[in-house]
């Protein structure tokens, strides 16, 4: 929608990838050696610096007519629109993922799958405890004989258990 | 010619042989199974399964590993359509009209369109193989990085063509792309780049974990946002319309132009080594795009980008099978895994081997050639059975998906760095459809984007550091000249939308 505001927030958007390809540019020195292909004109930091650099134009064009456009349009009025308050759904959902990967590191692949499908299906709606037990008792074991047993791919040991 | 013809026939009645069949058949069976579940591929099925073929005969083994081969390439499209989570990278690309169509309730239309092009496309690269064997590789042997450079410069340029709306913001996705595939080793100096010492960074940013976190855990947060906790909700709505339930021949007619385009690229992107089915895909999309009535529908939910994608990425199968056979250089990793199989049971690849082991390459055609109907029967049996899961409520499917996902990323490489990955680019993804920042050309950004930068820089050593080496070739000048048409028209159709 090309109103003032979304005019404003992809005006917002092209500095901060500006400011992003100016960090990307003054890192590369310090992350990408200068040894040359074999010409003084190539280097493992030419591709870096040239990408770096389209991004910095890039990223100037989209603030520059992303403001340009905002100033030539009036603000709009109107409720503003409001948060469907699930936001923290998924802040949670994303810490919940996160402590999945620590748990398969810390308490094997097992039980940290029961524990997060348990929270997962609580998470999108499932409240029926019937549905929750077989599917926790079914897939977990499933998934770890299909990728341990037959296609052989060990999972981590459990480094606490 | 009728020599050619009869050595066909006599490769079609060897595999008549009960024992090869029924390994043919399974092996696409178990392709397609693999395929599905994200993550996993046909790469690491068939690499697993060498060792079980030990005891059957070479032509069983290699059928069964061929089968797994383009059974997997198909089977990735069903999750694309059905959870936004491609299966393979290659199906990425069925992801950006699959989903949305899905979405729309015409899952069962959106699964025909993908046999049908799996099938054709599949088809297509076979009879190429067949019949063009020789003379591909010989044209695929004049390619060298200069060539490949300018091709994947080409390829770069469709990479406008998925912008969507805001082609600024479509390009600030490739550059962003490709910053994130400079990550890693450099593979001319084998010096670190951007690793900020994490060993885990040493090999970069891992397709696999990439690509089912932008698609499958983006997906899977948006449905949390977006529904809350509604649990009666089903994954897919269906539709009233019965001509949503499968691909009509009006469809298939339609699209019959697409398979064709979209087929050869796939045919000339698998006879060269080290590109693949994901830059296929991508640019037989794009190609579509271009030459559709209403790109405009591209993304949203267009049968002609399934069509294209799928076609494309299938017929890489039987290109890659032509550098592999005739000169002994894999196409892919999948036929690289192939070639040490075939090792393994004796055979040896190169320019000799239609000498050496003619009978055996022609009952290898003729199983491809028996495969194409199997391939479309275990893909009907398949979209049956995974057509339930539309039918099934959201509180249920997600999670077992988010399961896949992680065990599929940990796969990949067999490191829980990968799964860090995987929700790191999920995160990513979210904030980038807030931004509505198009996704797509951040994926083919990073696709192409390191084997450009490779092809760029080979060109130069070779040249001495003289830029002249991409304008020497008249192949290299060739799709340079595309590229610029393409770049032409792209500045043109922006203009026009203002």
């Amino acid at each position: 929608m090309d109103t003032k505001k979304y005019m404003i927030k992809d005006g917002m958007l092209g500095v901060c990838v500006m400011v992003f390809a100016v960090v990307y540019l003054i890192i590369t020195p310090f992350q990408v050696s200068s040894v040359t292909d074999g010409f003084e004109n190539l280097t493992g930091r030419t591709f870096p610096y040239v990408i770096g650099c389209a991004t910095l134009l890039l990223g100037a064009m989209l603030a520059y007519r992303s403001f340009r456009n905002a100033s030539r349009m009036q603000s709009e009025t109107g409720a503003i629109e409001a948060p469907n308050g699930n936001g923290r759904k998924v802040a949670y959902y994303i810490t919940a993922i996160a402590l999945y990967a620590l748990g398969i590191e810390f308490l094997g692949y097992v039980v940290a799958t029961i524990g997060m499908l348990v929270y997962a299906m609580w998470a999108t709606g499932a409240r029926d405890k019937r549905v929750i037990a077989v599917t926790v008792a079914v897939v977990p074991a499933f998934i770890y004989w299909l990728f341990h047993y037959v296609m052989q791919i060990p999972f981590p040991d459990a480094l606490l258990l | 010619m009728v020599s050619w013809f009869m050595d066909i026939c006599t490769g079609v009645s060897n595999i008549m042989d009960v024992s090869v069949f029924i390994w043919a058949f399974f092996g696409v069976l178990v392709g397609v199974i693999i395929g599905i579940i994200p993550g996993l591929g046909p790469a690491v099925a068939i690499s697993v399964s060498i060792p079980l073929t030990y005891s059957i005969g070479p032509l069983s083994a290699i059928s069964f590993m061929l089968g797994i081969y383009k059974g997997g390439t198909y089977g990735g499209s069903i999750s694309a359509i059905l959870i936004n989570t491609p299966g393979t990278p290659a199906a990425a690309a069925t992801v950006l009209d699959g989903y949305p169509m899905a979405k729309q309730g015409k899952a069962g239309k959106a699964l025909g369109m993908a046999l049908y092009a799996s099938v054709f496309g599949d088809a297509f690269s076979i009879a190429i193989l067949c019949i063009l064997a020789e003379p591909i590789a010989r044209v695929a042997l004049k390619f060298g990085p200069a060539e490949l450079a300018a091709l994947l410069f080409f390829a770069l340029t469709v990479v406008a063509a998925l912008a969507g709306k805001s082609l600024l913001k479509g390009l600030i996705a490739a550059v962003l792309g490709l910053m994130a595939r400079s990550v890693g080793m450099d593979s001319i100096t084998g010096l670190p780049r951007y690793t900020f010492d994490f060993i885990a960074l040493d090999d970069g940013f891992s397709i696999i974990p990439m690509v089912i976190g932008m698609f499958a855990v983006t997906e899977v947060l948006n449905q949390i946002e977006l529904r809350g906790t509604s649990s009666s909700q089903t994954l897919l709505p269906s539709s009233s319309d019965p001509s949503d339930r499968w691909v009509s021949w009006r469809d298939l007619k339609h699209c019959l132009p697409i398979f064709v385009q979209s087929s050869f690229v796939g045919v000339g992107i698998g006879a060269l080594p080290g590109t693949g089915s994901t830059t296929a895909a991508y640019l037989a999309y794009g190609m579509a795009q271009k030459r559709s009535k209403h790109p405009e529908e591209f993304g949203k939910g267009s049968i002609e980008g399934i069509a294209a994608a799928e076609s494309g990425n299938n017929a890489v199968c039987g290109g890659a099978l032509i550098p592999m056979l005739t000169l002994g250089i894999p196409g892919d990793v999948v036929t690289a895994i192939l070639m040490s199989a075939l090792m393994v049971h004796g055979l040896h690849v190169g320019p000799l081997i239609f000498d050496d082991h003619r009978v055996f390459v022609f009952s290898l055609f003729g199983m491809l050639l028996v495969s194409i109907f199997m391939l479309y029967f275990v893909g009907r049996v398949a979209i049956i059975g995974c057509r339930k899961l539309a039918d099934m409520p959201t509180s249920v499917v997600m999670p077992i998906v988010l399961l896949l996902c992680v065990a599929g990323s940990y796969s990949a490489n067999y490191a829980m760095a990968d799964v860090w990955m995987m929700l790191g680019f999920g995160l990513f993804g979210y904030v980038l459809n807030k931004i509505e920042m198009p996704l797509p050309p951040f994926i083919i950004a990073f696709v192409l984007g390191q084997q450009f930068e490779q092809a760029v820089r080979r060109a130069l050593v070779l040249s001495r550091g003289d830029y002249f080496i991409f304008f020497s070739s008249p192949i290299a000048v060739g799709f340079l000249l595309l590229a610029a048409f393409s770049i032409f028209q792209i500045m043109r159709s922006a203009r026009k939308r203002g």
